[in-house]
């Protein structure tokens, strides 16, 4: 048996190298038995399971069993109301508060469920103040033009995750979509663009409009999602393997992560 | 003026390539032979650009933006998805006129004729 040691992961940079750290040490293992314990982890941002769902199923088709121990209540409520630890076997728990977007898989071709999916899911959440329709709309458009690119250029053959919480005392959604494909590089290589890294990859598609489109129009992906943020007062972060990109008021802010993440994590953050 | 209804054809989600594939074909063949039509988003309640760009982007790549401009209109749609047309449309227009993309175009259309 082999074990990593889950820390208190929120969603900024460590959190995010914390996670990839943890696919790291068991990436080499096959038909093991593989633990996650969060004994010493007080908090776990929940809309992060989509980042765990992708790691989990990615060591579970090596063969693996994975498993979870010394869940803290505190982080065990939490993943059992957003339905994370259902797979692993766990009752599910009524979530009283009505704040949580349930952890899903999706697989690719499944755009309309998910856009149903955040019907129900997202925009009928009782605790969610009620917005103005074009509001409405640049969040729908911002988690659908995520879910899409995930789709088409992520290639993941394990489909798409995603997971989200309202915090109602910030009026602030925090959404995590998440693939284990080939990443912002992969797709560029694919098309025959030189890409030295993951953050050179991010860097171009960010600030030089790179696209992995050659043949029909498209690639408004990161414009259209910048102009939602600026509408929606909100943030957006992309780790692509080891290339960290956060866009916030205007903002841009790259980064290197040590461990390489095994696909593309989108954060994404609404005010409303 | 020829009404088309998106709603009719692709339901109240116009937000997949293969949807919009779908209008595509039937603006394509309207437009080249000089048939107007008001494409009408009355009823659709999310769009976006994936869909845009295969259904009416796409016009650009082999119909010239006179002819698209010209004879096609839009009706039925809010403010905020009038502006995403107009981005989907402007950034077609860049892409199709690109020459390294017309050449790359007519580099795959030589070898499915090959």
């Amino acid at each position: 048996m082999k074990t990593f040691h889950v820390q208190k992961t929120c969603s900024d940079p460590a959190g995010y190298e914390h996670l990839a750290a943890g696919y790291a040490g068991f990436e080499a293992e096959w038909f093991e038995d593989l633990q996650f314990d969060f004994s010493q982890c007080p908090f776990f941002e929940a809309h992060l399971a989509a980042g765990l769902g992708a790691l989990f199923t990615l060591l579970i088709s090596q063969g693996n069993r994975v498993g979870f121990r010394g869940l803290t209540p505190k982080v065990e409520t939490i993943l059992r109301k957003n339905r994370f630890l259902v797979a692993a076997g766990k009752a599910p728990k009524l979530d009283t508060y009505g704040t949580t977007v349930r952890y899903q898989r999706f697989n690719a071709g499944e755009a309309r469920g998910f856009a149903m999916y955040l019907d129900k899911r997202l925009f009928s959440m009782p605790e969610l103040p009620a917005m103005v329709p074009p509001l409405r709309k640049a969040i729908a458009r911002s988690l659908l033009e995520v879910f899409q690119n995930a789709e088409t250029h992520g290639r993941s053959p394990h489909g798409v995750f995603s997971c989200g919480q309202f915090y109602p005392r910030q009026d602030r959604i925090a959404f995590t979509i998440v693939d284990t494909g080939i990443g912002f590089a992969g797709s560029l290589r694919a098309e025959g663009i030189p890409i030295r890294d993951d953050l050179a990859a991010l860097q171009g598609v960010v600030e030089q409009g790179y696209t992995s489109r050659r043949l029909t129009t498209g690639g408004l992906g990161i414009r259209l999602l910048q102009r939602y943020l600026e509408q929606t007062k909100g943030s957006l972060e992309i780790v692509s393997h080891r290339g960290y990109w956060r866009s916030a008021g205007g903002k841009n802010t790259f980064a290197n992560l040590q461990h390489r993440f095994p696909g593309t994590l989108v954060n994404i953050e609404f005010h409303v | 003026m020829n009404k088309v209804s998106v709603i009719e054809y692709v339901g109240p989600l116009a937000i997949t390539t293969e949807d919009g594939e779908k209008l595509f074909q039937l603006l394509e063949k309207a437009l080249s032979q000089g048939i107007a039509i008001d494409l009408d988003f009355e009823g659709v309640t999310t769009l976006t650009s994936v869909f845009l760009n295969a259904a009416i982007g796409h016009l650009y790549s082999g119909l010239s933006e006179e002819v698209v401009q010209s004879k096609l209109t839009f009706t039925g749609l809010a403010e905020e998805d009038r502006e995403l047309v107009a981005l989907v449309t402007e950034r077609a227009k860049e892409f199709y006129a690109d020459p390294a993309v017309r050449q790359a175009l007519e580099e795959a259309e030589a070898e499915e004729n090959a």
